[in-house]
């Protein structure tokens, strides 16, 4: 990870942080001991000026002793010893200042140099007069070197003296000045360890603000807020390629929370509309069998009736009690299921056969069937209450004359079935109070003889099963001009019927 | 981001200042600590000041000198001045010859030798200047000082006014560090005013006694001896050096002779001034001893750019009283 990270990776950010603060402090340490050493190498040379006056008299007197070993011995060895330390005062004496300068110890020292340079002069011709044997002249000589001798050594001494008080002040002054450095090398030296305190807070708290901030998201995420704002990632370290996967895994939670959520809501919408079909086909069970007396044992009865009636010869009785057995047995039969168009059909046709035989035959019943779509499965129960329903409010109190009409015909959607009657007709706020489920017409107040399954039962089924509420549509033209109702039943009707044997006989 | 980078390069950059600031601090501390022995300005030339005498005349005309030499880019020093030993004119001429120095100024004293001195000196190439004593018989390139003729007239004819027309004893003080006839010529003059200017049968005496001025003990005891012998006590005493009239003046003090004894001395000196001022002094000639220090450098200057310089310098001199 770091390797592919790279500059970026903290550890390594973290590693420069250090190393460049180490670098400062370093330095200033550095600085602080090369600014105080030589303070100290220059107190260790103070008084190095005295030291060397002492070297410079005692050479002068290592040649005037020469000298005068000479003057005295006149040996080789004097001679030799008089040409070295003449030579080596020489050389000492080039040490001191020879240019004219506002300084007294300065032009004490060019004086020595000078006096110096006059006095070997002398001492050289003392010791050529010497040589020479001019007794005089270098007796003479020896005296005016002497003098000179005298001279420059009381130069010395006063140079030493002044350059011992100037070294003492000198000395103080820096011992002072160490002190004062001291102090203030000690101060700077905080200073710059609180300034780079201050560096490596500030850019430890850069580098590590997102990830503070990432675990105040995480925080809010593990109490169940997965809808945070994460920080923007804006450098390819550590924390950035955290913060990235981090975003990626909670979108990752969220789309599937979400898509668990429209599932469970799904399941819901499905459970509550099963659980709706159920109570609505329950109700109408219930209003059915509450109609009934013991349906099963009233078509066996009806059957048992149809064949004594066979017996005695009485064909027409024989087979009005058979369409009665079929139709009560397909009511039994297809009360809580689904059934075919040609089984609907032939309730219907059922029906308006009891319904003549007991009326005298004033229905008329007008049947269209348009399409070979017999085995087209649908809710059972739907066509005959809507007949029942035509008969009940539309044609009851206008027999005979009246007519029922049942059409049943493919459209680009599915099939159409149209049912209407020439009866009592109804208003639009019939048909509205009739649509939202409202009126006598929906179910409620069934009159005697009923099946007892309303239209707003039709309705609901029809939009349970179908999941669509425009199925079926009212068309009236007003009071006395009858009453047409059209469903529309979509699809290719393909799903395998589901047959229920209700004949438990 | 930048915040904080710029933040941190600015913390960095206070660092560094700092340890800059503390290199430079150590630096400076090093530099004040070095530089106490003073500046390291260098000079054009290199002039000597010879003289035994430390009066305060000496003082001023030495420090009026170096202030001149400074002026001109030239080290002036005392020889002998700090040193422990207390070296003679002669030998401090010594000193200085083989010093070898662009000039001196000298003031002689009267041992045997110095104008030898002073011919060496010139013969090594150093040109030597006196002041206020000459030395005419060396080969000395100037000479700085007052007009002797003019300094016996002055004190001649501040005698006679002191004497008023009366008669009276006059004791010349004359400094023995007279080689020359430079104080013998103030001397006659005196005599010669006095001789001169003195009123028709007014009786003027006048004796002179010669001590050596640079020792102040000898001159000090030699003006006590004056008063001790009242029978010898003069009327008015007439001092050619500043010693001489300090010792004077204090010595009449001493001996209540205030009022009885009048002094005329020599140099404007503050304790001269004083006594001036309380009666004790009756008059001083003032010297311009700041001008001759002045001109003992211009001297010398002007001999070392044009190789030659004026053979004498008269300074301007007058009697003070209250």
């Amino acid at each position: 990870m770091t390797k592919r990270l790279g500059r970026n990776s903290i550890q390594i950010r973290l590693v420069g942080l250090i190393a460049l603060m180490m670098a400062i402090m370093m330095s200033a340490n550095l600085v602080i001991y090369s600014r105080i050493n030589r303070m100290v190498r220059q107190i260790d040379s103070v008084f190095a000026t005295n030291v060397t006056n002492k070297e410079l008299t005692d050479q002068l007197e290592m040649v005037e002793e020469s000298v005068y070993e000479y003057l005295s011995t006149k040996s080789s060895a004097a001679l030799e010893n008089y040409y070295r330390h003449t030579q080596n005062y020489r050389e000492m004496i080039t040490l001191l200042n020879s240019r004219n300068m506002d300084s007294d110890i300065r032009m004490l020292e060019k004086n020595i140099r000078s006096m110096s340079e006059t006095y070997l002069q002398v001492a050289d011709k003392t010791v050529q007069a010497k040589r020479g044997r001019n007794v005089e002249r270098y007796k003479s000589m020896y005296e005016e070197e002497s003098a000179l001798f005298r001279y420059i050594n009381s130069y010395i001494g006063e140079l030493n003296n002044r350059q011992f008080a100037l070294n003492s002040e000198h000395y103080q002054n820096l011992l002072r000045a160490m002190g004062r450095m001291e102090a203030i090398s000690l101060a700077v030296m905080f200073l710059v360890f609180g300034l780079c305190i201050a560096v490596v807070l500030m850019t430890v708290r850069y580098l590590f603000r997102p990830l503070s901030t990432l675990s105040e998201a995480a925080e809010r995420v593990a109490e169940g807020h997965f809808d945070v704002e994460l920080p923007q990632v804006i450098t390819e370290d550590e924390v950035g390629v955290v913060t990235r996967t981090f975003g990626q895994m909670l979108s990752s939670i969220r789309d599937y929370i979400a898509a668990i959520r429209t599932g469970m809501e799904t399941e819901a919408r499905l459970k509550q509309r099963e659980l709706s079909m159920e109570a609505s086909l329950k109700e109408a069970q219930l209003q059915f069998l509450q109609a009934q007396i013991n349906p099963h044992f009233l078509f066996n009865s009806l059957n048992a009736g149809a064949q004594l009636a066979m017996m005695e010869d009485a064909d027409q009785t024989g087979v009005f009690l058979e369409r009665m057995a079929d139709f009560f047995r397909y009511n039994v039969k297809h009360s809580d299921g689904k059934s075919t168009l040609a089984e609907e059909i032939e309730s219907v046709d059922n029906y308006i056969y009891i319904l003549n035989v007991r009326f005298a035959g004033d229905i008329t019943y007008e049947k269209e069937i348009l399409t070979d779509r017999g085995d087209y499965v649908m809710p059972g129960m739907i066509l005959q209450p809507l007949v029942e329903n035509a008969v009940t409010h539309g044609i009851r109190d206008m027999l005979p004359g009246s007519l029922i009409r049942l059409v049943a015909e493919e459209t680009e959607g599915g099939l159409s079935i149209m049912i209407s009657d020439n009866g009592a007709g109804m208003t639009r706020d019939q048909i509205a109070a009739v649509m939202e489920g409202k009126g006598s017409q929906a179910g409620k107040d069934q009159p005697s003889g009923s099946t007892g399954i309303g239209l707003a039962n039709v309705i609901n089924r029809l939009q349970l099963y179908y999941d669509r509420s425009d199925l079926l549509s009212i068309h009236s033209d007003g009071r006395g001009m009858g009453t047409e109702i059209t469903i529309l039943l979509p699809g290719q009707g393909q799903e395998e019927k589901r047959v229920q044997d209700t004949d438990r006989g | 981001m930048k915040r904080t980078f710029i933040m941190s390069g600015i913390l960095i950059a206070l660092a560094a200042i700092l340890m800059g600031g503390l290199w430079l601090y150590a630096d400076r501390e090093l530099k004040e600590a070095s530089l106490s022995g003073g500046s390291m300005e260098e000079y054009d030339r290199h002039y000597m000041l010879v003289s035994e005498d430390r009066s305060q005349q000496w003082q001023t005309i030495y420090a009026s000198a170096r202030e001149e030499a400074a002026r001109q880019k030239v080290y002036l020093e005392w020889v002998g001045a700090d040193l422990p030993e207390g070296y003679s004119a002669s030998e401090c001429m010594e000193i200085a010859s083989a010093a070898r120095p662009d000039g001196i100024i000298l003031h002689p004293d009267r041992e045997a030798g110095m104008t030898g001195l002073i011919d060496e000196a010139f013969e090594e190439g150093i040109p030597v200047v006196t002041v206020l004593n000459d030395d005419s018989a060396s080969r000395r390139v100037s000479f700085i000082g007052v007009n002797s003729y003019q300094m016996g007239e002055i004190y001649g004819s501040r005698v006679l006014d002191v004497l008023d027309g009366a008669s009276g004893r006059v004791l010349v003080l004359r400094s023995g560090t007279y080689e020359d006839n430079g104080g013998s010529l103030t001397y006659s003059q005196l005599l010669k005013t006095v001789e001169t200017g003195k009123d028709a049968g007014q009786e003027v005496s006048i004796d002179h006694i010669e001590m050596n001025a640079a020792n102040s003990f000898e001159a000090e005891e030699g003006i006590r001896d004056i008063f001790l012998d009242r029978n010898r006590m003069p009327d008015v005493i007439v001092c050619l050096d500043l010693t001489a009239t300090e010792c004077a003046s204090q010595a009449l003090v001493d001996f209540n002779e205030v009022g009885e004894v009048t002094v005329i001395g020599y140099y404007a000196s503050e304790k001269v001034l004083d006594a001036i001022g309380k009666g004790v002094v009756d008059s001083t000639l003032k010297v311009d001893s700041e001008e001759i220090g002045r001109l003992c450098v211009s001297a010398l200057d002007e001999y070392c750019a044009l190789g030659n310089v004026s053979n004498y310098f008269t300074i301007g001199i007058e009697m003070i009283s209250k």
